[in-house]
């Protein structure tokens, strides 16, 4: 075993019974698990799409830089993040491609993300998972199961911290179903010319649910919608 | 209720003893892909001793629904025999600390909710249990995946080192603090608002008449 492994997650456990807000609870885990060799991270409840209770739990790090490039009418390259599986028992690794645009909005560099999602379930409470992306493909085996521990931890406190506030931490995100499914649909890499021909509407109309998803989300572009609605449990992939 | 199966009132919990040895058997065949026609088989190991303590679920028609199994650290124990891997700073050896294995719900077909409820009668039954018997931890080994709802009990949870995958799945030691301060606590997180465990009376002494 690695000690010194086991000792950032034995650390971050500690922290997490002592800290006093989900901003605290989210810091301490983002710091160990970058020190892991991890970037980010999203814990969420598995619930119905785009019917996110108030009381289940939704901590996450988002990138502001991810993103794709849209070019004109050939759309936008989306890529396919990670489905989140809640009859899934065991931690499962996956992997995503991402296109970077550069300062000309244009496609530049292009990441391959590295991902683990630990399902947690718990009688009485939604699904949940907690899903970690790095950069790094030669992550030890031995931080992986660090992490592991860590996210079971993360989602304990965040629940407990949750029930413990009466207000929300953070805002609850409703899709409507027509958002869900343009959104589900630009994940899919379609433009929005081919999304208003799939689902019989206007071209427009397609554009304004984006648009509209884009400032539910808080975020900036398609892409970055998408990856924050997948890793939400907002949308499914197609 | 949770009922204590200890050494000195083996013979009048034998027949709960045999419902958990019968259903350890059935689910190994089950397991092995043997025929249960006619099976009556049951499966004890060898810490299924004289000594062993078991804290078992019992409903009011005296059906076992669930149990666990607990002995002292400094003896034999079923942890033994596993990866030293799982435990970063060495297998815990105290007087006040027991080890617990084969806890379990025996009905298979049992809702979530039903071995839900079943396990947090156990939970409470173990403190009380342990906060009569001077006993401090309990130290156990089991799946990852159950580590949520073992958390939810409330009661103070420690790794003793990271998961290993084993048969494939993975597999996590744990020690349990059982400190009375947070009996409470753990009490009101499994839902009771009274004592489950049942402790057989003592036999009453015989008397000796001098003739």
């Amino acid at each position: 075993m690695k000690l010194e492994y086991f000792q950032l997650a034995m650390d971050f456990i500690d922290a997490s019974r002592s800290v006093d807000s989900l901003d605290e609870l989210g810091q301490s885990f983002l710091k160990t698990a970058r020190q892991l060799g991890f970037r980010h991270y999203a814990c969420v409840a598995c619930v119905e799409v785009g019917s996110t209770p108030e009381s289940v739990v939704f901590l996450a790090d988002f990138p502001d830089d991810w993103a794709s490039t849209t070019s004109g009418d050939s759309g936008v390259q989306t890529a396919r993040i990670l489905q989140l599986s809640p009859r899934q028992n065991l931690p499962f690794n996956w992997e995503h491609e991402l296109v970077v645009a550069d300062s000309d909005n244009q496609p530049g560099e292009i990441y391959v993300l590295n991902g683990v999602t630990v399902p947690i379930h718990v009688a009485g409470a939604f699904p949940g998972a907690v899903n970690i992306v790095g950069i790094d493909a030669d992550i030890d085996p031995a931080a992986e199961h660090a992490i592991h521990l860590m996210s079971i931890y993360l989602h304990e406190a965040a629940l407990k911290l949750k029930s413990g506030d009466g207000t929300a931490e953070h805002p609850v995100v409703r899709l409507t179903a027509r958002e869900r499914q343009c959104l589900e649909w630009v994940a899919a890499g379609k433009t929005d010319w081919e999304i208003a021909s799939i689902l019989s509407i206007a071209e427009r109309t397609v554009h304004n649910h984006v648009e509209s998803a884009k400032l539910k989300l808080g975020v900036h572009t398609r892409v970055q919608a998408v990856v924050k609605a997948f890793l939400s449990s907002l949308i499914n992939h197609r | 209720m949770i009922v204590l199966v200890g050494a000195t009132d083996r013979s009048d919990q034998y027949g709960y003893l045999r419902q958990v040895w019968q259903q350890r058997y059935q689910e190994r065949a089950r397991e092995a892909g043997w025929s249960l026609d006619g099976a009556s088989g049951i499966g004890r190991d060898r810490f299924d001793g004289a000594d062993t303590v078991y804290l078992l679920s019992i409903d009011t028609h005296g059906n076992v629904l669930g149990g666990l199994r607990l002995m002292p650290s400094v003896g034999p124990h079923p942890l033994e025999a596993m990866s030293a891997a799982l435990f970063a700073d060495g297998m815990p050896n105290a007087e006040n600390v027991w080890i617990i294995s084969r806890f379990c719900c025996l009905e298979p077909s049992a809702s979530a909710h039903c071995r839900d409820l079943v396990a947090r009668e156990l939970v409470c039954g173990l403190y009380e249990y342990a906060l009569q018997s001077d006993i401090g931890r309990v130290v156990c080994v089991t799946q990852l995946s159950r580590l949520p709802v073992i958390l939810k009990a409330g009661w103070h949870v420690r790794p003793l080192g990271l998961p290993v995958p084993i048969k494939g799945s993975l597999a996590v030691a744990l020690g349990i603090d059982l400190d009375p301060s947070h009996f409470e606590i753990v009490r009101a997180a499994c839902g009771s608002a009274r004592n489950v465990l049942h402790v057989a009376a003592a036999p009453e002494p015989t008397l000796e008449m001098a003739i």
